[in-house]
């Protein structure tokens, strides 16, 4: 009996480390259809922050924004070399004149650079490097119609439709003041490009599940995407649904999409946390991430962050990159359809795309000890299979 | 077998009871022997905290190491950090395993330390 308890304490301690997964969970491998590697000279960095994935007619490109250079490069997803590096202007009349924070690249003669807090002052480059024009509205004397703190991250992108730029903003308000946390702050706003004018979007504030309350910082972002039906829907961390709306109408409706692993409603903060809480309770909890809506097979996918056991002393950035994540991936009906997991310390859950050749994932975690400087890997998935 | 077992627990309490000096300056000075940094006026850059803070991040380390401190670029990236900041330059340091976070030193943003040859230390953080 003596002999046993060494065995029962071993056996009880990778029990207990385990995720609460299904058996028959599907996992990642099982969808994989092709790797490419992207070849990086001396001045492109691994960690690819600002992404774009680009299709036209017959070729796939990968595109990103890199700091060093001061350029877009462009790489292609088939030969998997640098096909193009688009020099931004910096200085000049037809400079950036600003700290770089993103871009769009809609088509190789609208390139959209922007710059960090605000829309205006933003430029339109074309494939060449050229200047075509520079985004400039009319009220910019008002601080509170220039301050805007736009994302335009690869996974989170600041998106052009027909003669619109929809960017998303984050908070620059005191967040653990819950008053701040209301129904009456803009969270998207839309450039027009023809009228030269900035329209905040009333009707995507905060959800009333988060209204008045204290939450991390961590959880305050939210994700969204597009469809094809004028529909922009909207993946908050917290939400076990997403929110659709319309903009045609200006209605909203709600759809589960809610992982298997999601069995714990999160609680407020009953004051303001202490300094180290947020990245905790963040990192503790699973939260809903990314939502990416696919045109090519009519699918959404959104991603869920698993929670991570041991969050002592870490911090969300960068140890959320340590945390393991699922895909559920819904039909255009957003009915579910399976959640795929993927492991922790490989991929970078924070920049997915998607393309024609599928749903990419970058392998450039920074946890990942095998990662080689001189080249991006990435696995494309087809999650409709 | 009784041996191995009484030397087991007695390392098991050295290692525990071998007190690690968790003060700020006892933090800064691991970190400090760490790079072999001699220099008593640090500024540690967390590169990977901030996406589009690197020019600004630039200006900050150059007026820095011009008036004789030291710089330590905190990134996983080495390219990264030597693109940001030529790590060849004199004063140059590259945190690639974020010891800096791991020693609470910084949380994201840049921050400066002045340690004193009285052993105080000074710090400001930068926004």
């Amino acid at each position: 009996m003596k002999n046993l308890l060494p065995l029962l304490f071993l056996l009880f301690s990778i029990i207990s480390c385990q995720t609460d997964k299904p058996n028959d969970y599907l996992i990642f491998n099982d969808f994989l259809t092709n790797q490419v590697s992207l070849s990086l000279d001396d001045s492109t960095s691994l960690d690819f922050f600002f992404i774009y994935t680009y299709s036209d007619s017959s070729k796939n490109f990968f595109l990103s924004l890199n700091p060093i250079t001061n350029s877009v490069d462009k790489y292609s997803l088939e030969s998997c070399e640098l096909v193009k590096r688009i020099s931004v202007p910096i200085d000049g009349p037809e400079g950036i004149n600003g700290i770089l924070q993103g871009f769009t690249y809609h088509n190789s003669d609208s390139i959209f650079l922007y710059i960090k807090g605000k829309v205006n002052g933003g430029i339109i480059i074309n494939d060449e490097g050229k200047f075509i024009d520079r985004l400039r509205h009319r009220d910019v004397d008002s601080e509170a119609r220039t301050l805007i703190n736009h994302t335009s991250t690869g996974s989170n992108p600041t998106i052009k439709i027909n003669d619109k730029l929809y960017f998303m903003r984050y908070p620059l308000f005191d967040t653990y003041n819950p008053s701040n946390i209301n129904d009456q702050y803009p969270l998207s706003l839309s450039y027009d490009l023809t009228k030269k004018e900035l329209e905040f979007d009333s009707l995507i504030t905060y959800p009333t599940f988060y209204q008045n309350e204290i939450w991390s910082i961590f959880d305050l972002t939210y994700s969204r995407t597009f469809n094809e039906k004028k529909q922009t829907v909207i993946s908050w961390p917290l939400l076990d649904y997403l929110l659709i709306y319309d903009l045609q109408n200006g209605k909203m409706s709600k759809k589960s999409a809610k992982s298997i692993l999601d069995k714990e409603i999160s609680k407020p903060y009953p004051g303001t946390p202490r300094a180290d809480q947020p990245d905790n309770t963040t990192l503790s909890g699973l939260r809903y991430r990314t939502i990416i809506y696919d045109p090519w097979k009519s699918l959404y996918y959104r991603i869920a962050v698993l929670p991570l056991s041991d969050v002592d002393g870490k911090q969300y950035f960068p140890n959320s990159y340590e945390q393991e994540f699922s895909i559920l991936v819904l039909d255009q009906d957003f009915n579910l359809l399976k959640e795929v997991f993927f492991p922790g310390k490989v991929y970078n859950h924070f920049n997915i795309s998607v393309n024609r050749k599928g749903l990419l994932l970058m392998k450039n975690n920074q946890f990942d000890q095998t990662l080689n400087e001189d080249s991006l890997r990435i696995d494309i998935f087809d999650l409709s299979l | 077998m009784k041996y191995i077992y009484y030397f087991i627990v007695i390392s098991l309490l050295f290692f525990q009871c071998s007190k690690k000096d968790n003060s700020l300056k006892g933090r800064l000075m691991e970190y400090k022997s760490l790079f072999k940094i001699q220099n008593d006026n640090l500024l540690i850059i967390s590169m990977d905290d901030c996406s589009s803070c690197s020019s600004y991040y630039k200006e900050q380390a150059k007026n820095f190491q011009e008036s004789g401190g030291a710089v330590i670029v905190v990134s996983k990236f080495k390219k990264k950090a030597n693109g940001f900041l030529n790590l060849k330059t004199k004063n140059t340091f590259h945190d690639s395993l974020h010891f800096s976070k791991k020693l609470n030193l910084e949380a994201g943003l840049p921050v400066i330390y002045h340690i004193h040859k009285s052993g105080k230390i000074d710090s400001l953080r930068l926004k």
